[in-house]
């Protein structure tokens, strides 16, 4: 079993990434923001239950989210509409949040849809 | 039971006999279906959601909001905010007035041939089917998502937000008749050239193709597809490179030198997928891109991930990770 690759396990939405991992770190504060992001065109990434810790951490990091009952909601990214929304179930977990980045001649430059 | 005080709901299977019923004084729920041939007025408001009779029904004080087909032969107001939800036929033949805003969801069919003003902002979503030829005035924002014939509007108190085809006709009433309001102007690559060249004249008015706002020297050079291929491989912000990819004539593909295929598979949700290379102005290293589509509205993106040799790693890497299980993807 030496050298056995675990994958990590991720959920998508839109420009950003959901990475399950065991816990969240140490000293984090928990946002009173239900919005993860905002893209270019003003369409929010917002969620209804869950707790949002924003922490940037290099490029990609943005923060971490503990997901208990949690809808995603967003104008495009979802699995149905409720409203003028479209709503996701994220499963409960532990989540890193990243968000999207294009590398550009060695550089990084975040992606806003 | 003539007259119904405060506010009354119909349930399903509500079986209350109300042929008697000529008002409510309040809001009135209908969620069976049902006959009301003597009601004639409803005081507050009125949501329909289910089939319903209402052959001598005249006005609604409040707001009305419809998401079962109705034909209203006797009514001529609507106080407050008249609302028709997708899929919805509204025909009310006498309807001459609606007090607050007009809204008319997807699919919709709207047939109001008496109807002269909306005295709130009027908004008609995409595929929406029109016909109100008496129209003429508007008080608040003016917004069309889907190809209106409106042979009498000329005033509108508020802003325009024009994202379909109009005629030139309507664009030349408008412009005319509302020019010199301090008014805001949305418009759309899809509008008459004429009208285009008038709203570029005002500082504050917004450019939009396909949802996606641009500044008017990008929205014009796009939507005549004046950019060079490699311009709109280096628009920087990945909406307007994807807007400038649609808009460009797919030929201009050819004349990018040293294109490859690096890599290309299929996606977790099924769509096609490759990792490109070209080179532009003799630079020195090429540059990569990945081409993917977006999972929820299979919109296609051309996203610079330079130093990548397959699409997953593009893909991965373009949230700092390596070995991803993508489980789900909206």
């Amino acid at each position: 079993m030496k050298n056995m690759k675990t994958k990590t396990k991720c959920y998508r939405h839109g420009e950003i990434c959901f990475e399950i991992i065991d816990k969240l770190p140490n000293g984090l504060i928990i946002s009173k923001s239900r919005e993860f992001l905002k893209g270019s065109h003003g369409n929010s990434h917002i969620y209804d239950k869950g707790e949002f810790y924003p922490k940037v951490e290099g490029e990609y990091i943005f923060g971490y989210f503990v997901a208990k009952n949690t809808t995603l909601k967003h104008l495009e990214h979802g699995d149905k509409k409720v409203g003028q929304l479209k709503t996701a179930k994220l499963p409960d977990n532990v989540y890193c949040l990243r968000r999207a980045v294009e590398k550009v001649n060695g550089e990084l430059r975040q992606v806003i849809d | 039971m003539k007259k119904y005080q405060g506010n009354l709901i119909i349930e399903k299977n509500d079986k209350t006999n109300y042929s008697d019923l000529e008002e409510v004084t309040g809001d009135l729920y209908i969620y069976s279906s049902v006959t009301l041939p003597k009601l004639t007025s409803v005081g507050g408001h009125l949501y329909i959601s289910s089939s319903v009779t209402l052959p001598k029904l005249t006005s609604v004080g409040g707001d009305f909001y419809i998401s079962s087909s109705v034909t209203l032969p006797k009514l001529t107001s609507v106080g407050g905010h008249l609302s028709i939800y997708s899929s919805v036929t509204f025909k009310a033949p006498k309807l001459t007035s609606v007090g607050g805003h007009l809204s008319i969801y997807s699919s919709a069919t709207f047939e109001a041939p008496k109807l002269t003003s909306v005295g709130g902002d009027f908004y008609i979503s995409s595929s929406v089917t029109f016909k109100a030829p008496k129209l003429t005035s508007v008080g608040g924002n003016l917004s069309i998502y889907s190809s209106a014939i409106l042979p009498k509007l000329t005033s509108v108190g508020g802003d325009f937000y024009i994202y379909s085809k109009i005629s030139i006709d309507l664009a030349k009433r408008l412009w005319d008749t509302n020019r010199k309001k301090n008014t805001k102007w949305y418009i759309c690559n899809l509008v008459p050239e004429w009208l285009i060249e008038r709203v570029a004249t005002k500082n504050n008015s917004v450019f939009e193709i396909n949802n996606v706002e641009l500044p008017l020297k990008w929205f014009n050079k796009i939507r005549k597809d004046e950019l060079t291929v490699e311009e709109v491989f280096a628009i920087d912000n990945i909406e307007h490179r994807r807007i400038a990819y649609e808009m460009m004539d797919k030929t201009k593909m050819k004349t990018l030198k040293n294109y490859k295929v690096l890599d290309e598979g299929i996606d977790e949700k099924g769509k096609k997928v490759k990792l490109v290379s070209f080179n532009i102005q003799n630079m020195k290293e090429n540059l990569i891109f990945y081409n993917c589509f977006d999972a929820s509205t299979n919109r296609e993106y051309w996203l610079q991930m330079d130093g990548t040799k397959t699409w997953k790693e593009a893909k991965n890497s373009m949230f700092g990770l390596k070995n991803v299980e993508w489980i789900k993807e909206w």
